[in-house]
């Protein structure tokens, strides 16, 4: 009983460990970055499954077909939940949304779109994504003109237009 | 087996509800009415395993019969449809990032010129959605020409903003 119970618990241990390893690397290690913390962090909390799993198989009599599929559970449910956390963090990041909201905090008095757009707008938009993807190695800046670089977020950006075909049957929000 | 088995076959058709319903209509308020159709489906879903438990069986999977099962259910499927949400404003509303990449893939071998990809993505396009995004959702409230936050997005920015500060980030976008 208090294994099978264990078992609902382990995602929620590998998401504390990856949130704390994630943080503490951020804050500890010097230009390590926050993408970085975030890639360190989860495969943190994945090794911690991995052997917390490797205990419960070395320690009970459950049937190998049986624990493989609540590895695979398990390992659904913490990925979903270190994602989360991902988005999380990222939210702070790079949404326009949460980004509009907290100049909207700041001002107790509310804010006019003239006056919203003077605080955020599109070129602050551009040039923090332009620096972004140059830094990454995403797109290469050369006389002037942009060139892909990677193909990683060419790769994403095509999975991204399949889906918002599939939903809503259109490349665009636009049209 | 039956965990696995009966919490993607849930969100499976959670997936679909959804799917059908955007394709007669599209909701103003999106993120509210997937909650509606993923939490609806399993809480219906659950009743209806707990209910005929004892003779439901899915491609030779038994229905879950301990409690437990239905909690590693539970867990399985929230954390699905939270991912699945988080991802799904990024889906719905064009990223500035990927519209980029997409323009600059599209000027081809020549490169795609700095003052053409600045000129093609104006506020219109990039902040004033987004605006209306957060007033349809009523995240923020219009007060003559002002534009207020609702006292129900303050948690989040306060959760965020403390966050950021705990780390000692400066403001993102």
């Amino acid at each position: 009983m208090f294994i099978s119970y264990l078992q609902i618990l382990i995602p929620f241990i590998g998401l504390v460990i990856d949130a704390s390893v994630q943080m503490l690397s951020f804050k500890t290690v010097a230009r390590l970055g926050l993408l970085k913390s975030e890639y360190i962090g989860f495969v943190a909390g994945l090794f911690s499954i991995f052997l917390i799993e490797f205990y419960i198989i070395s320690t009970t009599l459950i049937p190998l077909i049986d624990v493989i599929a609540l590895l695979i559970a398990n390992l659904i449910t913490y990925s979903s939940l270190g994602y989360c956390y991902f988005s999380f963090v990222n939210l702070g990041e790079t949404a326009r949304r949460i980004r509009i909201l907290r100049e909207l905090y700041d001002s107790k008095e509310g804010l006019c779109m003239e006056k919203i757009l003077e605080r955020y707008n599109a070129k602050e938009i551009i040039e923090k994504r332009i620096n972004r993807l140059v830094n990454n190695g995403q797109i290469i800046y050369k006389d002037g003109r942009y060139y892909i670089g990677s193909p990683v977020m060419l790769s994403m950006a095509r999975i991204i237009v399949i889906m918002k075909l599939i939903i809503f049957g259109k490349r665009s929000e636009f049209g | 087996m039956s965990v696995l088995v009966y919490s993607l076959g849930l969100v499976f058709i959670a997936f679909l509800m959804h799917l059908f319903l955007w394709k007669i209509y599209l909701p103003r308020n999106q993120t509210t009415v997937l909650m509606y159709i993923f939490f609806g489906t399993l809480i219906t879903g659950v009743i209806v395993l707990w209910k005929f438990s004892t003779s439901l069986t899915v491609f030779g999977v038994s229905a879950p019969q301990a409690v437990w099962e239905y909690l590693q259910i539970s867990f399985l499927f929230v954390s699905l449809t939270l991912s699945y949400i988080s991802t799904y404003s990024a889906i719905a509303a064009d990223s500035p990032s990927l519209v980029m990449i997409m323009n600059i893939t599209k000027a081809g071998v020549d490169g795609l010129d700095r003052e053409k990809l600045f000129a093609a993505m104006t506020d219109d396009l990039l902040v004033k959605p987004r605006i209306r995004d957060l007033v349809n959702a009523r995240m923020v409230y219009l007060d003559g020409d002002k534009y207020k936050i609702a006292a129900k997005s303050i948690l989040l920015i306060r959760i965020l903003i403390l966050y950021r500060k705990l780390l000692g980030i400066p403001k993102g976008g």
